[in-house]
């Protein structure tokens, strides 16, 4: 389901990873704490800084790395906290489990996080249960309870899609505060290229189980080099007039057991050429920059290596 | 542009018996007034819990107002007796959010199509395969898809032949509540495009129920932006968009994330969420949150917690229900 997806993310990005349902982002994220289906069978490297490759690591220890270095919070906080425990024993699991705080100090502790992810009436709420809450407060316990164990890496995984509009401005605007602050790496799984493009430093651009661009957010907004993510930017709709139109891609994701031959995105791309019926591509690193910071690689045989945009 | 659907002063209040015995009751619809001409599109938006879908059924008379009058060309749907508006629902179609939950599992998409021109007796039974083929077609779907069931077909498809069913009676006013919110950005451009191509040649006229403007600025013509009951804010879409009026629907248009990482702004302008319509603040609903309402010293503008602010015509087309519009040189006059 996943081919070959390859990514780093540096210290202190927000990096963004974008692409349709079905394209295989929540799995990914799910790959990297180690918590993919077990019919999933995972294979390649996926190393965080200082512990090397997650893979080799004993059930164990890949508990404790989930624990203490990453964490991630998910789309539906309602599904996601526990309806018959209250904020305060949820968020002091983590604290008792992983920190081992004192009772007094897990309480001190949940109140100073609830605060820290501006949970208004911190203090009232530690005793509330998930169906007192409302959506946003729930994402924002969430968020508190992610942290409790002081991760490296928050993997957050489209955790505004089920919000209002000015609440997910207000979470959006929560990541990027705890990230200055706190110095967190955040990978952010979204569909939506507005909120991007608002909030992150590099994107990963996935379809149908593969990384098909990868840029830098400025570069990937002004040059978009694969058909993919040029047709994903024409989607969005846009409130100043800039545009008078947007526009789909036609068809869907493949599904996983019936992939296209040669390129994936073939039948849905609109500069399909002779070549992509027949060969897959490769992800090529396109354009001056060439280090992981600020490369830009696309995987499309229109895209020449140090070419910039095709078309 | 003559109105084909009229309401004045649509209430609908939901009550139930509290914890303590006593009788509870919240205003899901509290005093709307809205008009849609013939063939135009109409936006009805508002963040969830602001009655948008409980106008939008009332409107249809899919749930019994308490008070008001509901006219649709002409005739008064809330005096109707059972059968008569029975017939006259075939002019009045919705189109439901959760495709997957609006159409029967059980039953081939061709089925469900068909089911409403046989209740409705629209065509002779040898005749009901081809129109059914034909509607499949006009929403831009395979013919052969009619064999299928619901759970064979994606997201988009099954929006598509929720559409196709609403078509079937060939009706001139659509509502369509949130058409398009659950499926993916791509998906969402392409059925909106069809919409739009629909509207134009079956010439319909639209109510299009949305808790996002971005979703409706292609389409719509006019909107109406809802908050706990009551339409705070209306007018040309294009004239919203670029200068609203009302702080609600400012902070709505913030909250959009602009594509474009060359102009980051400050997305969240408001703050809160939109209150429990089980105690809506007093005075103007959206005082709490407003940040016109606070004076320079914090204090929140008498007015602004003590009075409902009316909805009234500012300029040309453009209402808004506030004391203190954007915009405006005055602060409302008093009553």
């Amino acid at each position: 389901m996943l081919r070959q997806v390859s990514f780093a993310v540096q210290r202190g990005e927000l990096m963004a990873l974008v692409g349709e349902s079905g394209c295989g982002k929540t799995l990914t994220a799910l790959a990297i704490l180690g918590l993919a289906p077990r019919a999933a069978n995972v294979r390649g490297d996926i190393s965080l800084a200082g512990v090397g490759d997650l893979q080799a690591l004993g059930e164990r220890a890949r508990r404790r790395i989930r624990g203490r270095r990453v964490a991630m919070i998910f789309q539906e906080p309602m599904s996601a906290l526990n309806p018959v425990l209250s904020l305060g024993r949820q968020i002091g699991e983590n604290l008792r489990r992983e920190r081992r705080l004192s009772r007094r100090e897990v309480r001190r502790e949940s109140r100073r996080l609830l605060e820290l992810v501006a949970m208004p009436d911190a203090d009232r709420r530690l005793r509330c249960y998930p169906h007192q809450l409302s959506g946003g407060q729930l994402q924002r316990a969430m968020i508190a309870m992610a942290l409790a164990s002081e991760p490296e890496l928050l993997l957050a995984d489209e955790p505004t899609t089920a919000l209002d509009v000015t609440v997910q401005a207000q979470v959006i605007e929560l990541l990027l505060s705890l990230r200055r602050r706190l110095g967190l790496t955040v990978l952010l799984i979204t569909h939506d290229l507005g909120v991007v493009a608002q909030s992150c430093d590099r994107v990963v651009v996935m379809y149908a189980g593969q990384v098909v661009e990868e840029a830098p957010v400025g570069e990937l907004f002004e040059q978009p080099a694969h058909p993919y993510t040029r047709a994903l930017l024409a989607s969005v709709p846009r409130l100043d007039g800039s545009r008078s139109k947007a526009e789909g891609i036609a068809g869907r994701v493949p599904v996983p057991g019936d992939l296209p031959s040669g390129c994936v995105f073939h039948p849905r791309c609109d500069s399909v050429i002779e070549s992509c019926r027949a060969s897959a591509p490769e992800l090529v690193v396109i354009g001056s920059g060439n280090d992981t910071e600020n490369g830009h690689s696309s995987r499309c045989f229109l895209s020449k290596p140090g070419a910039g945009d095709p078309g | 542009m003559s109105a084909l659907l009229e309401a004045r002063g649509l209430r609908k209040s939901f009550s139930w018996r509290g914890q303590w015995g006593g009788e509870r009751r919240l205003w899901a619809v509290d005093g709307v007034d809205l008009e849609v001409g013939r063939g135009e599109c109409l936006a009805l938006v508002g963040e969830s819990g602001s009655g948008k879908t409980t106008l939008g059924r009332c409107l249809l008379r899919l749930l019994e107002p308490d008070a008001g009058t509901v006219r649709f060309a002409g005739t008064d749907l809330l005096a109707l007796s059972d059968r008569d508006l029975r017939r006259r629902r075939t002019e009045l179609q919705m189109v439901f959010q959760d495709s997957a939950g609006a159409l029967d599992p059980r039953l081939r998409v061709g089925a469900q199509i068909a089911e409403p021109i046989r209740i409705h007796r629209l065509a002779p039974g040898a005749d009901v395969e081809p129109r059914v083929a034909a509607l499949l077609e006009t929403v831009g779907l395979a013919r052969s898809l009619a064999e299928r069931y619901p759970h064979q077909l994606s997201g988009g498809q099954r929006q598509r032949v929720g559409i196709a069913r609403a078509l079937a009676t060939e009706p001139r006013l659509l509502i369509l509540d949130e058409p398009v919110s659950a499926l993916d950005v791509s998906v969402r451009a392409q059925l909106l495009g069809l919409l739009q191509e629909l509207r134009s040649r079956l010439q319909l006229t639209m109510i299009f129920i949305a808790h996002d403007l971005a979703m409706v600025e292609q389409i719509a013509d006019r909107v109406a932006v809802m908050y706990l009951g009551r339409l705070i804010e209306m007018g040309p879409s294009r004239e919203v968009f670029a200068a609203p009026r009302h702080p609600y629907t400012a902070s709505l248009l913030a909250a959009v994330p602009v594509p474009d990482p060359k102009r980051r702004s400050r997305l969240a302008t408001t703050p809160g969420e939109i209150p429990s319509p089980l105690a809506p603040p007093a005075g103007c609903a959206f005082h709490p949150r407003c940040t016109v309402a606070r004076q320079e010293d914090g204090a929140i503008q008498r007015r602004c917690r003590e009075q409902v602010p009316e909805l009234r015509t500012l300029e040309g087309d453009r209402r808004t229900a506030c004391h203190y519009p954007r915009g405006a040189k005055e602060p409302a006059k008093l009553a």
